[in-house]
């Protein structure tokens, strides 16, 4: 349902996006993964309207789609959960959980403008509460005055739950658990995998190897503005990972790996892994 | 208005500890305890000041201030500034002016001066969005042109004998002076617009962080142009009332009058970076500005104090804002690391 | 996404470029003519002033008829940048003629030594009592007797309608440096206290020389002293103020006793509608065409150093005169 074609996007000289191309369906959970600065962002800030690609194509559920901004992308069902979080810091939790799509009043009041800015509190600490277990004491406090951790709780619950007003969509999460602690961060896989089993695709970009293994069917490797490969979870371990994203292990050797799912080629890998280092 | 609802604590807040609540309050209420405490000050100093008569008459002169502040705090809100509210203030007096001395209806002429206010608006925007330049630029080229477009079409000379807008500008309702209407319903119009509407929140997002809105799926140039058409509108309806209030139109208003308004919004704690600001306190700003020119010309104290006070007001307004703002984020991220440390 | 920047920066200087070359293009259409006299320098204080644009355009008449080009200047009441401007006309060669009216006569010293040097005709239009060298022509405008002039009516309007007493104000303002407004106030003040000495000033106030300003201040003055009756300051625009201010407090200005200075169309309608007592005519007109005749002559020869000297007439303008 989602699918790219020699995705490119250069700022200057710098090519922080170099012919990406990947396909993936509703219900599967994949990772992107890379070095610092290998392009994870960049991808998923073009698959999400945020900025434009130079070349390639994207289309969603089979249909080219040409993405002018983020409204665009949240009109065929794409969510996006940011690094640097994007939440408009003098709002209070409840107006940045509905930035965009207000609860209006009952009635004649809503259908002039009017908010119901006590449901949009009521709903929001709900949803922060039934997604992520976390409790706000009020929601009323500006965004800037939040804990790192409860920054990103709301702006994952704000994405998650427009996501689950739809029947089917895509959510992009870029490093949704690097402020959370223990328990929230169980929480978050916890809904990443019922969303993926309600058919939406989740997209998470991780330097949480471990956690990558645990929630994503396939995972991918950037290196430099490159997909340089694609594995898959369960006959791949941490160490070929390791291996490809610090450039230890070249995707060369393992581009047979993904075309037969042979649990011996892998075996093969973690020997080269071994070799090389 | 606009962010009762986010920045007031109302309600018991476990949360937030006592300390930073009480900045909260003082950062929240300051300014409506300014406010009383300039009143006691001017009313045990004279006599006059206290009489209805005269805090009407406080309300009338801020009708014009007030109206200039109020369309300047919304394109500060907005993350921008507007330096052209005052010529456009004077072209929409000339325009409607010109239109009512050719027999033009009056309803016809005030919506004719809206609608170049309108326009105007329009155009600062345009420039500021197609043109990639800063609000500061722009709108200081359009103060520049439009008071020389205003000079060009009345050569410099007001435009007299303008009586149809006499019950608008000197006329009373309940004995209550027009221009004051005027002011309280605009507004109560544009607070409510700020603090319960979608566009408001939305307005509110853009001026805050321009790409998280938009991230966030608001149509953000809309956002960029329609605080600068409200400004442009809301300046026309003060130079319509100016011209209401003179029975003419004239083409330079007292350099004093954009100091006065961006003083009222910075009282009011609207920040020029954005993304902040009370309705209710802008007003208050206005009130507060007003107060100060009145109360001195009662106590017969120099004009040249008007200035002083006034700015010496403006900068301790904003230092103490910035300050109790920092002391509130100092505070509450001590309490937060008070408490994780308590959960280690 | 950045050549689209640039492209629309580009836009942005070519349409302004386009803008600025018609508007001059439209200036300068004014002036052409066959033979040409030459170059005169025109500044005043500043060019949006209603009085000063008046006489730019007189100017303008005068110059296009008498085949001068008319150079402007606007230096918006700043006495520095009014000096830049001289300087830089007479350091380019730019003018064979400068009519100057001074934002502070004592801040032009050096341009006009420099003009001297340069041999320049120049006529400094109020500020200097007389020639200071042989390049130079002086108008007179005695900024106190002006303001006596205004004095003198609002204490005749006090003995005619309050037998002689009456509580009075004055909005002065704006802060100009120089003798403009100051010699005003003072000279009211003087004849005040001399024609009318039963009279107080009780307040004096900054209107700022505008009659929204004016409007307010008075407003506040007339709810603290009800009785006060007699009003002067800068000029009819904040008069005009004061005016509105009587009306709204449920009084009739014409039995008042307000006096405007300057003479502007508006000023003149009122004192004709009975409003304003008087206004205070200083002829700015004539006093320019004057000036030019002048300096034409000064350019023509030389004249002689009393011949350079015109005392402009101030005169009291009252609905009967
Ligand atoms: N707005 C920008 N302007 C210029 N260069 C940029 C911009 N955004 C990203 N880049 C460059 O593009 C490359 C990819 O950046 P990107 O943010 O996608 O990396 P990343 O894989 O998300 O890294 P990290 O793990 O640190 O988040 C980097 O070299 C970065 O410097
Ligand atoms: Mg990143």
């Amino acid at each position: 349902m989602l699918e790219a074609r020699e995705l490119s996007k250069s700022y200057g000289a710098v090519k922080a996006l170099d012919t990406v191309s990947f396909r993936a369906v509703g219900g599967e959970v994949i990772a992107i993964v890379g070095d610092n600065g290998a392009g994870k962002s960049t991808l998923l800030k073009v698959l999400s309207g945020a900025i434009t690609h130079d070349t390639g194509q994207l289309r969603v559920g089979g249909e080219l789609v040409d993405f002018r901004s983020p409204h665009d992308a949240e009109q065929v069902g794409i969510e996006a959960v940011y690094q640097d979080l994007a939440l408009v810091n003098t709002l209070d939790v409840g107006s940045n959980i509905f930035l965009g799509r207000e609860i209006p009043r009952k009635g004649m009041a809503g259908r002039i403008g009017l908010i119901d800015r006590r449901a949009m509190r009521r709903e929001g600490r709900e949803a922060l509460r039934d997604l992520l277990g976390v409790e706000f004491p009020t929601m009323r406090r500006t965004v800037e005055m939040l804990s790192g951790g409860q920054r990103q709780a709301v702006a994952i619950v704000r994405s998650a739950s427009r996501l689950e007003q739809r029947g089917r969509g895509v959510i992009l999460l870029d490093e949704p658990t690097a402020a959370l602690g223990v328990a929230q961060r169980q929480r978050v896989g916890m809904l990443i995998k019922r969303l993926a089993s309600k058919g939406h695709l989740v997209v998470i970009v991780s330097h949480d190897l471990p956690t990558v293994f645990e929630l994503a069917s396939r995972i991918f490797v950037m290196r430099l503005g490159r997909l340089v490969t694609e594995l898959h979870a369960n006959d791949s371990d941490l160490s070929t990972l390791v291996g490809l994203i610090t450039g230890a292990i070249e995707p060369t050797d393992i581009t047979k790996v993904v075309a037969d799912d042979d649990a011996t080629a892998s075996s093969d890998i973690n020997r080269s892994s071994r070799g090389t280092k | 208005m606009a962010t009762a609802d986010t920045t007031k604590v109302v309600e018991a807040d476990d949360a937030v500890s006592a300390p930073v609540r009480a900045l909260q309050i003082g950062r929240d209420y300051g300014i409506g305890g300014f406010f009383f405490l300039l009143l006691l000050i001017f009313s045990l100093a004279s006599p006059t000041f206290l009489s209805g008569p005269n805090l009407l008459g406080i309300l009338t002169a801020a009708s014009v201030v007030s109206l200039f502040a109020l369309a300047e705090a919304l394109v500060v809100i907005a993350g921008a500034i507007d330096l052209s509210v005052v010529p456009i203030a004077a072209l929409v007096g000339v325009i409607v002016a010109l239109s009512l001395n050719a027999g033009i209806p009056v309803w016809l002429a005030v919506l004719i001066g809206l609608g170049v206010g309108f326009l105007c608006g329009l155009l600062n925007a345009s420039v500021i969005e197609f043109m990639n330049m800063s609000s500061l630029i722009a709108t200081l080229a359009t103060l520049t042109t439009l008071t020389g477009v205003v000079l060009l079409i009345t050569n410099g000379k007001p435009i007299f004998g303008v009586t149809a807008l006499a019950p608008l500008g000197q006329g009373r309702t309940l004995g209550v002076q027009n221009p004051i209407l005027v002011m309280i319903a605009t507004y109560a119009l544009v607070g409510i617009v700020m603090s319960q509407t979608k566009f408001g929140n939305r307005l509110l997002a853009v001026g805050g962080n321009a790409e998280a809105a938009r991230r966030a799926g608001v149509r953000r140039r809309f956002y960029v142009f329609a605080p600068f058409v409200a400004c442009g509108v809301i300046s026309a309806g003060a130079g319509i009332v100016v011209l209401g209030r003179l029975g003419s139109a004239q083409p330079t208003f007292a350099n004093s009058i954009l100091f006065d308004a961006i003083t009222a919004v910075a009282l009011a704690g609207v920040l020029l970076s954005g993304g902040r600001g009370s309705i209710l306190k802008v007003l208050l700003g206005s009130l507060i500005v007003a107060t100060i020119a009145n109360g001195l010309v009662l106590l017969r104290v120099s004009s040249f104090w008007t200035y002083v006070t006034t700015g010496l007001l403006l900068a301790v307004a904003v230092w103490a804002d910035g300050a109790v703002s920092r002391a509130i984020e100092r505070t509450s991220l001590s309490t937060e690391h008070r408490k994780e440390a308590a959960r280690a | 996404m950045d050549r689209d920047k640039k492209r629309r920066a580009a836009l942005a200087v070519i349409s302004g470029t386009v803008l600025v070359s018609v508007l001059t293009g439209c200036a300068n259409s004014g002036g052409t003519t066959s033979v040409n006299k030459g170059t005169i320098g025109f500044i005043t204080l500043n060019q949006t002033q209603e009085i000063f644009i008046s006489q730019t355009k007189a100017a303008q008449q005068w110059a296009d008829k008498n085949s001068y080009k008319l150079l402007v200047g606007d230096p918006n009441n700043d006495p520095l940048t009014q000096a830049n401007i001289i300087d830089g006309w007479i350091d380019s060669k730019q003018v064979d003629a400068l009519l100057i009216g001074p934002v502070d006569e004592k801040a032009l010293l050096p341009s006009l030594d420099k003009a001297n040097t340069a041999k320049i005709p120049t006529i400094v239009s109020s500020g200097l009592d007389k020639p200071q060298n042989d390049h130079q022509g002086v108008l007179v405008v005695d900024w106190n007797l002006f303001g006596r002039n205004a004095g003198e009516a609002l204490a005749g309007c006090i003995n005619e309608r309050f037998g002689g007493t009456a509580k009075i104000v004055i909005l002065d303002g704006p802060e100009l440096p120089g003798d403009i407004v100051t010699g005003r106030i003072n000279g009211e003040l003087q004849k005040i206290k001399e024609l009318s000495p039963k009279s107080t000033v009780v307040a004096q106030q900054n209107g700022q020389g505008k009659r929204l300003p004016s409007l307010d201040i008075m407003a506040a003055l007339l709810l603290a002293n009800p009785d006060i009756t007699a009003v002067t300051g800068t000029n009819d625009d904040s008069m005009i103020g004061v005016a509105n201010a009587f009306k709204a407090a449920g009084k009739d200005p014409s039995k008042m006793c307000i006096v405007g200075l300057d003479a502007t169309e508006e000023g003149l309608a009122l004192v004709k509608s009975g409003e304003f007592y008087a206004t205070v005519d200083l002829q700015p007109i004539q006093q320019i065409l004057d000036g030019l005749k002048l300096l034409n002559d000064m350019k023509a020869g030389s004249v002689a150093a009393d011949a350079r000297r015109i005392v402009v007439d101030t005169k009291i303008v009252k609905a009967t005169s």
